[in-house]
């Protein structure tokens, strides 16, 4: 278990009152809940990220006594808060996801062994995930061969590209989204 | 575990989470926040996509928003001259500059000479060729170098395109063209 920092002059037995008085927490939950709400126009997002961050601290701290140290980080306990009131709000509008989930555990499956084999072995682990690798964008490619071949780290990476670490972390995950769904495919077809 | 295993895990982590953000799959991201809860980098990481999905969306917005304003002053201000920076494709000696700026070690003295050559050469980079094509055609054109010369060029050439992609927020001005001759 971790503990985290308390915020002078917060209840030191009340750590849901001392992250939720931290202003880095709350606008954390604002900036989540702009990005779960992705769909929306700009100018529905932005006032509704605010009411639902808003409900989720008010939710926090209504059932501050069912946090629970010995199961994690206040800011996960929030974050988790604040995906359960982006539900019901979707709930409340009759909205159902987009997708519903696919499952895809063979594409996660391969993913994670072609890119341990790939570490482990260097570039000539790459083999297997090679071809796939090859119909990436040059930048996407260029990525993949930084954290996975050269084994950088973000902020190395972000450096290089001269672009903001956060960006790094966004444009690995939708490059490695995209290898897992051709991965996918390919097993999928081959299954046929 | 080791560290690149670690990592390994987190970016896969992180990309699960992204799926599901964007699936709108709210089991699997309270899943995600149950492991982040005793997992610090984890959380990090999290929070990391949130805020690179918000700033994406702002760019994407702010784009959007310039691309109005263009239209809508090319419609009503059919006088002003709508100035965007140039986004002209890389070319021979923007590469041969790069690596004259930051040049790769243990090139032979012929490959410095060529690239000194190469930075006057104003001719656009085919698109994404591959390493043997690219020496085939660079070779044709500028005269032989060694591979690793070709291989330095190519890296640099990928590197310019990346920072070019990332200057996403294009500055757009306005201003009066200058009247023709003869008009009032």
């Amino acid at each position: 278990m971790r503990t985290e920092a308390t915020t002078p002059g917060a209840p030191p037995d009340d750590p849901v009152r001392a992250a939720l008085d931290d202003e880095q927490s709350r606008a954390r939950l604002c900036v989540q809940a702009r990005a779960m709400l992705h769909r929306l126009p700009a100018g529905q997002r932005e006032p509704l990220a605010e009411d639902l961050a808003h409900e989720a601290i008010a939710r926090a701290l209504r059932g501050r006594d069912n946090y629970d140290p010995a199961k994690g980080t206040v800011a996960s306990w929030l974050g988790g808060i604040l995906i359960h009131v982006v539900r019901d709000h979707f709930r409340s509008l009759s909205r159902r996801p987009v997708a519903l989930a696919p499952g895809d555990a063979d594409g996660w499956e391969r993913l994670a062994v072609d890119l341990s084999s790939a570490d482990d072995k260097g570039q000539g682990g790459f083999a297997d995930i090679a071809p796939f690798v090859a119909r990436l964008s040059p930048s996407q490619q260029e990525l993949v061969r930084l954290r996975f071949w050269e084994g950088l780290d973000s902020a190395s990476i972000a450096a290089r590209l001269e672009i903001g670490a956060i960006a790094v972390r966004v444009r690995l995950s939708r490059t490695l989204d995209k290898l897992r769904r051709m991965l996918s495919n390919q097993t999928r077809e081959v299954g046929r | 575990m080791t560290p690149h295993q670690r990592r390994l895990r987190l970016d896969l982590a992180a990309t699960r989470y992204l799926d599901a953000l964007e699936r709108e799959d709210f089991d699997a991201m309270a899943e995600l926040w149950r492991q982040a809860g005793e997992d610090h980098d984890l959380e990090e990481a999290l929070h990391e996509l949130h805020a690179g999905l918000v700033e994406e969306r702002q760019i994407e917005q702010a784009r959007r928003d310039a691309g109005a304003l263009a239209e809508a002053v090319a419609k009503h201000l059919p006088s002003a001259e709508i100035i965007r920076p140039t986004t002209d494709p890389i070319t021979v000696a923007d590469v041969a500059e790069a690596l004259f700026r930051q040049p790769p070690p243990r090139l032979p003295p012929e490959a410095h000479a060529l690239n000194e050559k190469l930075r006057a050469a104003r001719e656009p980079l085919p698109e994404h060729l591959g390493l043997s094509k690219l020496i085939t055609w660079a070779e044709a054109k500028f005269g032989r170098a060694a591979r690793e010369y070709w291989k330095a060029f190519q890296q640099a050439a990928i590197d310019l395109e990346l920072r070019q992609a990332s200057e996403a927020e294009y500055r757009m001005a306005a201003r009066p063209t200058p009247r023709k001759e003869g008009q009032p």
